[in-house]
């Protein structure tokens, strides 16, 4: 298994799609990165069903 | 539960064209200036310093109506957190999520934080859920179609032109199923390494190591893609 040289932070950085000063290594990780992360956010909510819809107008509180 | 009933209204339906909440009484305590006019209930919580936090409580005790808002607004991080997983049903699958959270709503404590790491906790217990269920299937082709399914806009679909879903999904098949668990749940998911270590039950230091294993297998494989390609 290859190492590489990251602190706690680099990887928060990483995960969070922000590119590292000085790390051109590893600035293809990070579009993966901020790809991915794109996608989480970008994602539209997929349409609720009768089921889901059904449920929540027969709620009845706690 | 699975749902298999046709899904007939699409999840943006009271917001799209303004005021969901005019005109609704939410089955929550009557308040005498709630909701004023042109303002919707729910945005109107969420416009507040804690975000969601009050929609939820409201959802909570009963309003459907933030029910639903709190469904718009973190649905789509679910259901492509379940597509990179190559879920069988990512749109089926986030709505058996989401009532299984109406369903359990009254167990749950905390702030909009611990909501959301409940959320993806369900989230990845339904997707294990299919997993098994599906091993358990013979195999039909392709699988969720992450590509066809990234509703993204131009923005997006700009900033990553050179990169699509499908080889996205191939470098996440290189990753062991713990590292890719750690790095869909701190990316797609937006949890905390802490939240991370309780969803999976491991210690903080076990998901660093793994992330960081992670981040190491990806730059590894890239580098061997990009020499290979001269």
């Amino acid at each position: 298994m290859a190492w590489i040289e990251l602190t706690t932070v680099d990887a928060d950085d990483i995960l969070a799609g922000q590119p590292l000063p000085g790390r051109a290594d590893l600035g293809a990780v990070v579009e993966i990165a901020a790809f991915l992360r794109a996608s989480g956010v970008g994602e539209p909510a997929p349409p609720m069903s009768t089921g889901l819809l059904r449920q929540i107008a027969g709620w009845s509180g706690s | 539960m699975q749902l298999t009933e046709e899904r007939t209204r699409p999840a943006r339906t009271r917001s799209e064209g303004g005021d969901p909440g005019v005109g609704d009484d939410p089955p929550g305590p009557r308040r005498s200036s709630w909701p004023g006019p042109g303002q919707c209930v729910p945005q109107r919580l969420a416009a507040r310093p804690a975000g969601l936090v009050h929609v939820i409580a409201e959802a909570k005790a009963g309003c459907s109506l933030c029910f639903e808002y709190l469904y718009r607004q973190l649905a789509g991080q679910v259901a492509s957190y379940l597509r990179w997983h190559r879920a069988s049903d990512p749109d089926g699958l986030t709505n058996d999520v989401f009532a299984q959270v109406h369903r359990s709503f009254d167990r749950f404590q905390g702030d909009e934080a611990g909501f959301r790491s409940w959320l993806f906790t369900i989230a990845h217990h339904r997707m294990i859920d299919d997993r098994r269920r599906s091993s358990r299937q013979p195999p039909t082709r392709g699988d969720a179609g992450v590509e066809e399914s990234l509703g993204w806009g131009d923005v997006e679909e700009d900033a990553f032109a050179d990169m699509s879903g499908d080889q996205v999904r191939d470098l996440l098949a290189v990753l062991s199923p713990d590292q890719r668990d750690v790095v869909l749940l701190r990316i797609v998911a937006d949890l905390s390494v802490e939240e991370v270590a309780e969803l999976l039950h491991k210690r903080e230091g076990a998901i660093k190591a793994l992330q960081h294993r992670a981040l190491a297998s990806l730059r590894r494989h890239l580098d061997r893609t990009a020499a290979a390609a001269g």
